[in-house]
């Protein structure tokens, strides 16, 4: 995984976002600045750079809570990933629910992985270790999407 | 030959004033146009017959007084086919023109008879103008006799079998009535004896016909009546099934109508409100409604209301009666049947308001039962959120500062955190319990020995020295996730619960022959004591301390079985394992309508038989 890497962290609830903040920050061997928004249309528009976000720089990996007001979370899913400037950035849901309808219904929306709250570090860790592998394996493919 | 004549003078004579006073009586009892014309026509006959009796036979030289009788007697004769006309009228539309016709006829006839010189007697040869008279009265009495006949014969087409019957007796007395005056054309000793006999009987035998057909005995009326009491009690029987009140009122009025040979039969309630009608007149509903309103009424008996409408108060309602011209007047057989009804549309109506309140219950018991699963669901899922707090600031703390808190606060970190991953747990299968009922089942075909065997295959990782042995498991129509949750719950309850690591699991299934099936789970664990077999499906409930430590369980897993089995149309339960001495068997009743019937169950290949 590259130094430095900015990540989206949308999630509502000050607790959660606490505890998932932190779980980022225990993560080891990793230079991360976390940026972090409470509804979905905020994280729209900080994805995309408008309203309060204009100027802002594309994060590397987006952490999404799947409830959130405003905007739901599978919106700003579905919304990210139908944005051809936004659609290659990681994205992994954070989920209360094991409900194997939820977690297909993200995958199906594009999204890259999940993690169920409260998220560990190790579960954080593990997730981002196996999209970082994904990542450098398409890299080396003959991409048709690179944005 | 002249002792019969006289006997049959006499006869006649009691025979026409009998007819007479049933006539008038018919008419005190039912005050109706109808009746009336009929009093007066037969009424007059009887008094003809009687006096007729009394007058002695033409003389010569008879007294002015005696003369003027007889020709009223005879006038009175001719008027009689014209009453019966009228009465024959009553029953069918007006022709004017022909009324006229007949009424001048008739006038004229009077007349001629009033001023014909004399009457011939017996012995004496006829002048020519007599009988000109007696062809006139003749052909007088029989056009109209015949019309009548045919007047009444017709009336009866469509109408119920009494009435119809009725009518038609009246037309046969009408027709045989003409018969017995024909042979009057001709002299007496022009008459063979024999028609002379029969002349003198035919006017009896109308008398019997006409008798029968406005006064019935009851016994002939209860024979005629029984198409209509068939197709009542058919009925009857077709409303048990009914479930609205109003369906069942248009299965019982038309029939009581018939029956009862009204023109119409309406139904309406205590406050005089209609609530249904057969074979009322438009507008009549309300008319209805307004007499029954007005009324005070003894229950249990009929009360005319109208000349034309009678009440019959039941508990609860009111039975309207419109009469028709047809109608008999009501002898107490006709009560009885009015009785009879009454009684049965107050049966009927009961057990209509007791459907109906138990569709209401049923309803707000529906109601009540998903307002409190969405609330069950709903506070689950609300109780998530904090629950994942709570969790993840617990987990924080004993990691970064697990090392500083020693001691009894260790231990005080250490409940807590065991206590906040129970109540997780808790949550989340209330979660999935609630959902097991609001969920819209989507049901596919399900191959439980697959899935059984898959279940197992998974269970086994966590817990290796239990073993799970498989017979054939039919192919249902159920959702996959729930037979996964039962299966898991199954298995994984008896390895935790079995209290050895090594317990023998045996999944197993019979048909029983009515297309259904019956599941068993077996282990030889160490069994769930008689008195806990019911109680353990219910919600949170546990056995005594888990075996195995560490390991808790909420306790809903088989409360879920429970839920997941009946939304089937299933049934669960546990009885004594058949293998082992000590282990339980849990039986699953999968019902016929579950079970996929095109496959037969098998150790996982499909076969398809039958």
């Amino acid at each position: 995984m590259n130094d430095s890497v900015r990540v989206l962290v949308a999630e509502d609830n000050e607790d959660h976002l606490f505890l998932t903040v932190r779980a980022l920050h225990s993560m080891e061997g990793t230079d991360l600045v976390i940026d972090t928004v409470t509804d979905g249309q905020q994280a729209l528009d900080y994805l995309r750079g408008e309203n309060d976000y204009v100027g802002q720089s594309r994060p590397d990996l987006i952490l999404l809570d799947i409830k959130m007001p405003r905007v739901d979370g599978l919106d700003v899913l579905e919304k990210v990933k139908s944005d051809p400037q936004l659609r290659a950035i990681p994205t992994v849901m954070l989920t209360s629910s094991e409900r194997p309808e939820d977690i297909d219904r993200a995958y199906v929306l594009g999204g890259n992985s999940y993690v169920t709250k409260p998220a560990s570090s190790a579960s954080l860790s593990d997730r981002l270790t196996a999209l970082g592998t994904y990542w450098t394996q398409l890299a080396s493919l003959p991409s048709t999407n690179a944005s | 030959m002249d002792a019969l004549t006289e006997v049959m003078r006499y006869l006649n004579a009691v025979l026409f004033s009998a007819l007479g006073i049933v006539c008038y009586r018919a008419w005190h009892l039912q005050r109706a146009v109808p009746a009336r014309r009929l009093a007066l026509t037969f009424g007059s006959l009887g008094a003809v017959a009687m006096l007729g009796l009394l007058l002695p036979e033409v003389a010569e030289g008879e007294g002015l007084g005696l003369a003027i009788a007889r020709r009223v007697l005879i006038a009175i004769l001719v008027v009689f086919p014209y009453l019966l006309y009228r009465f024959a009228k009553s029953f069918g539309p007006d022709r004017a023109r022909f009324d006229n016709l007949v009424r001048a006829a008739t006038l004229a006839l009077v007349g001629a008879t009033l001023v014909l010189p004399r009457i011939p007697t017996e012995t004496e040869t006829r002048p020519v103008w007599f009988e000109a008279w007696i062809l006139a009265f003749l052909l007088h009495w029989t056009i109209l006799s015949v019309v009548v006949a045919r007047s009444l014969w017709l009336s009866g087409r469509g109408l119920p079998t009494v009435t119809r019957r009725r009518m038609r007796m009246l037309a046969l007395g009408s027709l045989l009535l003409t018969l017995a005056l024909l042979p009057a054309a001709v002299p007496a000793s022009g008459q063979p004896n024999a028609v002379q006999v029969v002349a003198r009987m035919l006017p009896a035998l109308s008398a019997l016909f006409f008798y029968l057909g406005f006064a019935p005995p009851a016994w002939l009326r209860t024979v005629w009546r029984r198409p209509e009491q068939q197709a009542l009690l058919a009925a009857e029987l077709a409303i048990l099934t009914e479930q609205t009140r109003e369906r069942v009122l248009n299965h019982l009025l038309p029939q009581a109508s018939k029956v009862i040979g009204a023109r119409g039969v309406a139904l309406l309630d205590d406050g005089g409100t209609l609530v249904a009608g057969y074979g009322l007149a438009p507008g009549q509903g309300e008319e209805l409604s307004v007499l029954v309103k007005g009324c005070k009424l003894p229950v249990g008996e009929p009360t005319a209301l109208t000349s034309e409408v009678l009440a019959f108060p039941i508990t609860g309602a009111v039975l309207a009666v419109v009469t028709s011209p047809y109608t008999p007047f009501f002898g107490a057989e006709e009560i009885g049947l009015l009785q009879e009804l009454g009684v049965f549309t107050e049966l009927v109506l009961q057990r209509e308001k007791l459907l109906e309140s138990e569709r209401t219950s049923r309803v707000l018991a529906e109601k009540a039962n998903t307002e409190l699963e969405t609330l069950a669901y709903g506070l689950s899922h609300d109780l998530k959120s904090p629950m994942i707090s709570l969790l993840g600031y617990v987990e924080l703390l004993e990691g970064e500062y697990g090392d500083v808190i020693t001691g009894d606060g260790a231990h005080y970190l250490a409940r807590m955190t065991a206590s906040a991953r129970y109540m997780q747990d808790l949550i989340q299968d209330l979660l999935e319990l609630s959902r097991i009922g609001r969920m819209q089942t989507e049901v596919e075909k399900v191959h439980l020995h697959a899935l059984a065997e898959e279940v197992s295959n998974t269970l086994q990782d966590t817990y290796p020295e239990a073993t799970v042995s498989m017979g054939p498991l039919p192919v249902v129509l159920a959702n996959p996730l729930r037979m996964r949750q039962l299966f898991t719950n199954l298995l994984e309850n008896a390895m935790i619960h079995g209290g050895r690591p090594d317990v023998h699991l045996r999944v197993d299934a019979v048909a029983s022959g009515d297309g259904a099936w019956e599941i068993s789970v077996e282990d030889d664990g160490v069994g769930i004591p008689a008195v806990y077999r019911e109680k353990v499906f219910g919600i949170f409930e546990r056995l005594g301390r888990d075996s195995r430590p560490g390991q808790s369980s909420t306790g809903i897993g088989l409360a879920a079985c429970r839920k997941i089995v009946e939304a089937l149309g299933g049934h669960i339960g546990i009885a004594d394992s058949a293998h082992s001495e000590s282990g339980v068997r849990f039986h699953i009743t999968v019902p016929a309508a579950a079970v996929h019937t095109r496959a037969s169950a098998t150790s996982g290949r499909l076969e398809l038989s039958r």
